[in-house]
């Protein structure tokens, strides 16, 4: 623990200009984010040796509606040809009665756009690189699972995607993440992935009120392809590789729930 | 006084059925666009964008196939009609969650009939606003009471490539990957990325087929 501690004292080095957007605590959980979801055993490879890892961040400008307060920021990671949107969300459903707030930077988006990158208009700090791999290694496990509420919520969640069905029914969990509103379930006995993802903090009640949240089904039989470009175009489909992440995240990492015949309806 | 004014004015939002062609359309631009609460959602504008960039794609691959291309390519079907240009691919569906079903009729998953009830739900309590404002821009669009310029249509390079310009495809938070064939990406500074979606347009071919 202590080795940790001193690792995310010595992570943080050679900020140039103002004070990044975000701090290192948060950069480093979003690194984490990306060596899960995202990066590959290239991008990894290409980094030995070296002894830093830049970060460029800044706050992003967006028209917003009136009285929404939200503010968006965004974390380029050079060395992988990565960039990541953030939103910390703050504005009002008068509609529902309902205040959306997250309490930190969220993800929204994450794309390879090494094009684009222009570290003029960002802040640039740098990441210790060998302290940032030993967190990667000693965290590659670690997992948050939703607490029971949010459980009790996910669960009638998954049984409203079932819609009528006999039997038991095996869903495995993937692990939630402190800094994206996305979870995902695999529902073995249909073979499809569900996806949950909110403009809201996953654990808060409102979501699950089915009112904010977004689900989205993936037929892990009919919906993969290895490339798009086996379907141009289309936006049906999630390459072998992205079911492949979300495989490991549900089974290996994530926690295995069965569905008995009385709770599937 | 037509029915849609009429509901306009007291304040109530309908939705045409699935079943006609305004309806099923308008349900496919409601379905892409985040909505308050969604994960995606920007703005109320940044959401009427994106539906009307969606419905510049389908008008796209029906009526503006560039030189070099054929319609098939783009668009999985040779035909003018647009429920045929959003349902055209078969098992290769090019739209998730909208397809023909056995009998051949136009139809959708039960997830998108169920999104926008609730949505409609949500729109028709109290004081008309923002959901019901996005909802009645669908319809307009569909129905040409909306016109927009297709904001991607004078596009010719991103980057080093050369483009035909318009969009002819988007995708849902699947940003991280190629979009697959001749299909190039429309960056955050060409407004590329749109209410949870990414925009994508053609690279130009030099020679007509």
């Amino acid at each position: 623990m202590s080795k940790l501690l001193l690792c995310a004292m010595v992570l943080w080095v050679g900020v140039v200009g103002a004070a990044p957007v975000v701090d290192e605590a948060f950069t480093r959980e979003v690194v984490r984010h990306l060596y899960r979801w995202y990066l590959d055993e290239a991008d990894v490879e290409a980094q030995v040796g070296k002894a830093d890892l830049p970060v460029w961040s800044r706050a992003m400008e967006r028209k917003l509606d009136a009285g929404d307060r939200s503010r968006f920021a965004e974390l380029v990671f050079p060395s992988f040809g990565v960039k990541v949107t953030l939103k910390k969300t703050d504005y009002r459903i008068e509609e529902l009665g309902l205040d959306v707030k997250s309490r930190g930077y969220r993800i929204i988006g994450v794309v390879r756009e090494p094009a684009s990158l222009d570290a003029a208009s960002y802040e640039v700090t740098r990441l210790n690189l060998p302290a940032l791999r030993e967190y990667l290694f000693e965290t590659r496990n670690q997992r948050e699972y939703p607490d029971a509420a949010l459980a009790g919520r996910l669960r009638q969640a998954v049984r409203t995607q079932l819609g009528e069905q006999k039997g038991e029914h095996i869903c495995h969990v993937g692990p939630l993440s402190p800094v994206s509103n996305e979870l995902w379930v695999f529902w073995e006995n249909a073979r499809t992935l569900v996806r949950f993802s909110s403009d809201l903090d996953l654990s808060n009640p409102a979501v699950w009120r089915q009112e904010n949240l977004t689900v989205r089904t993936f037929d892990i039989d009919r919906q993969v392809v290895l490339s798009f470009s086996e379907a141009p175009g289309s936006n049906a489909f999630l390459t072998r590789h992205q079911i492949g992440r979300v495989l490991y995240n549900c089974i290996v990492l994530g926690q295995r729930q069965t569905l008995k015949p009385s709770e599937s309806k | 006084m037509t029915l849609g004014l009429l509901c306009l004015v007291l304040g109530v939002v309908t939705m045409p059925p699935a079943n006609r062609t305004d309806g099923y359309v308008a349900r496919l631009l409601i379905n892409e666009a985040a909505f308050p609460g969604e994960r995606g959602f920007i703005s109320e504008a940044d959401s009427k964008v994106a539906m009307e960039q969606v419905f510049w794609v389908l008008e796209s691959r029906r009526r503006f196939v560039p030189a070099g291309y054929r319609q098939r390519e783009i668009a999985m079907v040779e035909s003018g009609d647009i429920v045929a240009i959003i349902t055209a691919g078969g098992s290769r569906g090019q739209v998730d969650g909208f397809f023909r079903d056995a009998n051949g009729h136009a139809t959708t998953a039960p997830r998108v009939e169920e999104r926008l009830q609730r949505l409609l739900a949500i729109a028709n309590r109290g004081t008309p606003g923002r959901f019901a404002r996005l909802l009645e821009h669908a319809v307009g669009l569909v129905r040409g009471a909306v016109r927009e310029d297709d904001r991607y249509e004078p596009l010719r390079r991103i980057g080093e490539i050369a483009v035909t310009g318009r969009g002819y495809s988007w995708m849902t938070d699947r940003d991280y990957y190629h979009p697959g064939g001749s299909y190039v990406r429309i960056p955050d500074d060409n407004q590329g990325s749109l209410a949870g979606n990414r925009f994508f347009t053609l690279k130009k071919k030099e020679k007509t087929r």
